[in-house]
């Protein structure tokens, strides 16, 4: 038994990827729930709006502080109740203080934020008569509404990362990849034959799990559909390149899946649709900040529950285009050399040398 | 097969030098690739041929000298891994490739319906690439790389691992495509294929040792072979065939090489290839003194599901002797391997190994090569032994062969196969078994190699234990002392190669133009093949042969000659 444990350790040592995944899995899981899984917002960011809005704010504040702190940003008596709702719909602030000529304060809670929301619910509470309520976009917090448009990225993120690199591995590990690479089809055929059905399976299981969430969950489609499909198809580039690139690096599909895994777990943890990004860290909340994911969220809860437009969604989706190029353009020229005829090293060295 | 012979250039490589990994893959190699010949370049594990293979249809460019190649859209590529893909059906892989290719659907269809005739594949459409067998997958890869109607086509290793019946398959339908005018180029670990090539090119570690007609090779040696019973005591370089000893003499005391086999393991003595490869001396068991069988097999039948994969089959191995399990893929080799090993329990009859039940207590006794090998790749050559030795309870950790000795911290991956089968050898051998049990101990590596493996089971051998191997190669047939043929399950034939080969014939046909013969034969519906410049019809009567040729208006000299192994147990299935 001594022998085999030890022929197990030996060759566990030379393994670098099961090495990388015994270390980086145990950090990577420590450093998520440690640092980011924090259900509790104890900072609110409001604006406040209306002729009475600094005298509004001072009364929030001179309220007895609870658990929950108010952080008013902006301050802006000649705006209205309108103006009030975009911000929100543009997630700008977690609630709006409006002020009128007449009559109490009124509090807009933005319900697409669910810790933020209930946070707010808190606070109002506390305030108790002086100020009425609202919840905007999703009344009753149902927590469906806020997952089902994450879960399409998340969907998505699967399909594009999981199984476009397994159905590429397995062209490469059963050496069919090499009778591609001598058959008369040009580079860019088999890159587009290779990719292009996985772009489309995707592409229809993005429209079946919308689908299925409005009937299913009363999930409400109030933006505009074309921009969750342009998002879509270009938030698709960025985690099929993902996808191509895992492929490029793994022999085998177990490697192309223990890859696939350490770029799905803090995708999936940090992106901000179970962890608020805001009661995050800050170190920890800019790891998901370079996630595509985390973008793709943002605009398809935008679109969906807060019908934001693309005045304030250019942000994410201009992040997420310069995403789809570098990540899918190095994937495409990654995978093309693999199938292109190629020198040595030595050669091409002697060649500059030349 | 409709087109006929096309007028093209001669295909090849002019000087071709490739490096990989501060490595001379393929030094100053020069081949040319005729059409309407079969050209077959022979060599080991890492002897550069699969790189050669790859320049002929651009995958490698040359860091010098020049390939001439017809250009992707004009050759055809059986890579060695098949370049069949598992989840995709037969007539699926067809569409695959005439839409790559823009052939129209007419042509597509006929060109499809006569390759996949002659490759016994034109009934299964339907059937996924996973559930075709080794043979028949590298003969659907075939037929996918003609499909185009190629002027080059280049099968990389298509015979490896395929079972003798589908290899002669293979060889018909190569032959076929050079009857047609097509260049055919192929590489092989094994002489006896490349024998029946036009031209031959062997190859030992990226350098020409020979090219040219595979019977002028022993021309070309300098000195010669001396056929011995016993080692000669001093240095002189010596390879066993079977019993006999063979050596590499100075020219008048011997004779000049008898086949292709003895001329390239001469050729690479004589180009410094015994520099690099002492022969290893593993510890050698002290002689049985009884002469008790180590295996006796009485009447075992072993079911796997509903077949009988071993058949009412007898079996004894005695200390000593080397005898070989001969058949095809399915055959029951290794099922009746399983079962002496103990693997698997015989669902009726007995098995004795080595005076006992085959247990963990026997199974101590076995040295078993698979044909996997089962090194562990991530570990050092050191490091295997070592566990080898810690598992059998050895009290020291064996020292690696001579040719491994300088390597014992490199990692096993990293190790040409010829080294690892060297290294699983050793492994083997190092509790001193008193049975030895390899399954094809020698595919995938070069003749000086092979030669060396077989010098170590000899030694084996004469040290007293007992070696049972399967093959169906003819070069290892020859090395047994006593062969068991079996065919789906059950013993057809044994004893001497010799005895296996008698009364076996074939009819062998030499006519000016072969390829008028071969059609003619093949259009009769005869089983025909072609070695070198000779078609060859097994199991059938001359009268036949004639009476095919002279309906088709071919002259040619028909003669019966001895059947060749693969031959021999194509009759045997059929």
């Amino acid at each position: 038994m001594r022998a085999m444990i030890l022929k197990e350790f030996r060759e566990l040592r030379r393994d670098r990827r099961t090495v990388a995944m015994l270390v980086v899995l145990p950090l990577l899981l420590l450093t998520i729930f440690g640092f980011a899984a924090n259900f509790t917002v104890d900072t609110l960011t409001a604006v406040a709006v209306g002729p009475g809005a600094a005298d509004a704010t001072a009364q929030v504040a001179a309220a007895p502080a609870g658990s929950v702190a108010l952080d008013v940003r902006a301050v802006r008596p000649d705006a209205d109740r309108a103006a009030a709702v975009a911000d929100l719909a543009a997630d700008r602030y977690d609630l709006a203080l409006v002020t009128t000529a007449s009559g109490p304060p009124e509090i807009l809670v933005d319900g697409t934020n669910l810790f933020a929301a209930q946070a707010a619910d808190v606070l109002v509470a506390r305030l108790g008569d002086a100020v009425t309520s609202e919840t905007l976009f999703n009344p009753d917090l149902t927590t469906a509404w806020v997952m089902v448009p994450a879960l399409i990225g998340l969907i998505l993120t699967f399909i594009g990362t999981i199984i476009t690199s397994i159905g590429l591995v397995k062209e490469r590990a059963a050496g069919t990849l090499e009778q591609l690479a001598v058959m008369p089809l040009r580079p860019v055929d088999v890159i587009v034959g290779k990719i292009a059905p996985y772009f489309l399976l995707a592409a229809a299981d993005m429209v079946l799990v919308t689908v299925l969430g409005m009937l299913l969950f009363d999930v409400p489609f109030r933006g505009s559909v074309a921009l969750l499909v342009v998002a879509g198809a270009v938030f698709l580039l960025v985690v099929l390149g993902i996808g191509v690139l895992i492929s490029t690096v793994s022999q085998n599909a177990g490697q192309a899946i223990q890859a696939a895994i350490l770029v799905l777990l803090p995708q999936i943890l940090l992106s901000g649709f179970i962890f608020p990004l805001d009661a995050m860290a800050p170190g920890v909340r800019w790891i998901g900040y370079v996630l595509p994911l985390t973008w793709f969220v943002k605009i398809s809860q935008g679109v969906m529950l807060r019908d934001a437009g693309l005045d304030s969604l250019w942000l994410p989706l201009t992040i997420l285009c310069g995403m789809a190029v570098l990540v899918f353009g190095a994937a495409v020229l990654r995978f093309r050399a693999s199938i292109t005829p190629h020198r040595s090293r030595a050669a091409r060295a002697a060649g500059v040398s030349r | 097969m409709t087109a006929g012979a096309r007028v093209g250039a001669t295909w090849g490589l002019t000087g071709v030098t490739v490096r990989a990994g501060g490595r001379t893959v393929l030094d100053d190699v020069t081949l040319a690739v005729p059409p309407g010949e079969v050209t077959a370049v022979v060599g080991g594990d890492g002897a550069g041929k699969s790189t050669l293979a790859r320049l002929l249809v651009g995958r490698v460019l040359p860091d010098s000298g020049t390939v001439a190649a017809p250009g992707r859209a004009r050759t055809g590529y059986l890579p060695a891994t098949s370049g069949v893909w598992a989840d995709l059906s037969v007539a699926e892989h067809v569409d695959l490739v005439a839409s790559a290719a823009r052939l129209d659907p007419a042509t597509t269809r006929t060109r499809a319906a006569a390759l996949l005739g002659a490759a016994g594949l034109a009934d299964v459409p339907d059937r996924l690439g996973r559930a075709l067998s080794g043979g028949m997958r590298q003969k659907l890869g075939f037929c996918l790389a003609l499909l185009p109607a190629p002027d080059l086509v280049v099968l990389d290793e298509p015979s490896t691992g395929v079972d003798p019946v589908s290899r002669v398959d293979l060889w018909r339908m190569m032959s076929a495509a050079a009857a047609d005018g097509v260049a055919v180029l192929l590489t092989t670990t094994y002489l006896d294929e490349a024998e029946r090539a036009a031209t031959v090119l062997v190859l030992d570690a990226g350098a020409e040792v020979y090219r040219g007609d595979p019977a002028g090779a022993a021309g070309v040696v300098r000195g010669a072979v001396a056929v011995l019973d016993a080692a000669p005591a001093d240095g002189t370089p010596v390879w066993r065939r079977g019993r006999t000893f063979h050596a590499l003499v100075r020219r008048a005391a011997g004779a000049a090489p008898a086949d292709l086999e003895d001329a390239v393991i001469a050729l690479a003595l004589e180009h410094g290839g015994a520099a690099t490869r002492a022969r290893p001396r593993p510890p050698c068991r002290p002689p049985v003194a009884d002469d008790v069988p180590a295996v006796v097999a009485r009447h075992v039948v072993t079911t796997l599901g509903d077949v009988r994969a071993v058949d009412e089959v007898d079996l004894d191995v005695h200390p000593g002797e080397v005898v070989g399990l001969l058949g095809a893929n399915g055959a029951g080799k290794t099922t009746l391997i399983r079962t002496l090993l103990g693997l698997l329990t015989p669902t009726s009859g007995t098995v004795t190994v080595l005076g006992g039940t085959p247990d963990r207590g026997v199974r101590r006794q076995i040295g078993y090569v698979p044909q996997g090998l089962g090194l562990a790749a991530d570990l050092t050559v050191a490091e295997n032994l070592a566990f080898v030795a810690a598992v059998y309870g050895l009290p020291g950790a064996p020292e690696p062969p001579p040719d491994l000795a300088g390597l014992r911290d490199r990692l096993v991956g990293d190790l040409g196969l010829g080294l690892q089968r060297r290294l699983a050898f050793a492994a083997a051998l190092a509790h001193r078994p008193g049975l030895l049990v390899l399954d094809e101990p020698t595919s995938g590596v070069d003749p000086l190699a092979r030669a060396a493996l077989w010098d170590t089971v000899h030694e084996q051998a004469e040290a007293g234990a007992a070696v049972l191997v399967t093959t169906h190669y003819m070069q290892e047939a020859e090395q047994c002392d006593r062969l068991l043929l079996l065919s789906r399950g059950r013993a057809v034939g044994g004893g001497t190669l010799d005895a296996v080969l008698a009364g076996a014939t074939s009819v062998e046909v030499r006519a000016a133009g072969w390829q008028a013969a071969f059609a003619a034969l093949g259009a009769a519906g005869l089983p025909v093949t072609v070695a070198g410049r000779v078609v060859r019809v097994a199991g059938v009567e001359a009268g036949a042969v004639e009476g095919a040729l002279a309906a088709a208006g071919v002259a040619g000299e028909v003669r019966v000659v001895p059947a060749r192994l693969e031959e021999v147990l194509v009759l045997a299935e059929s």
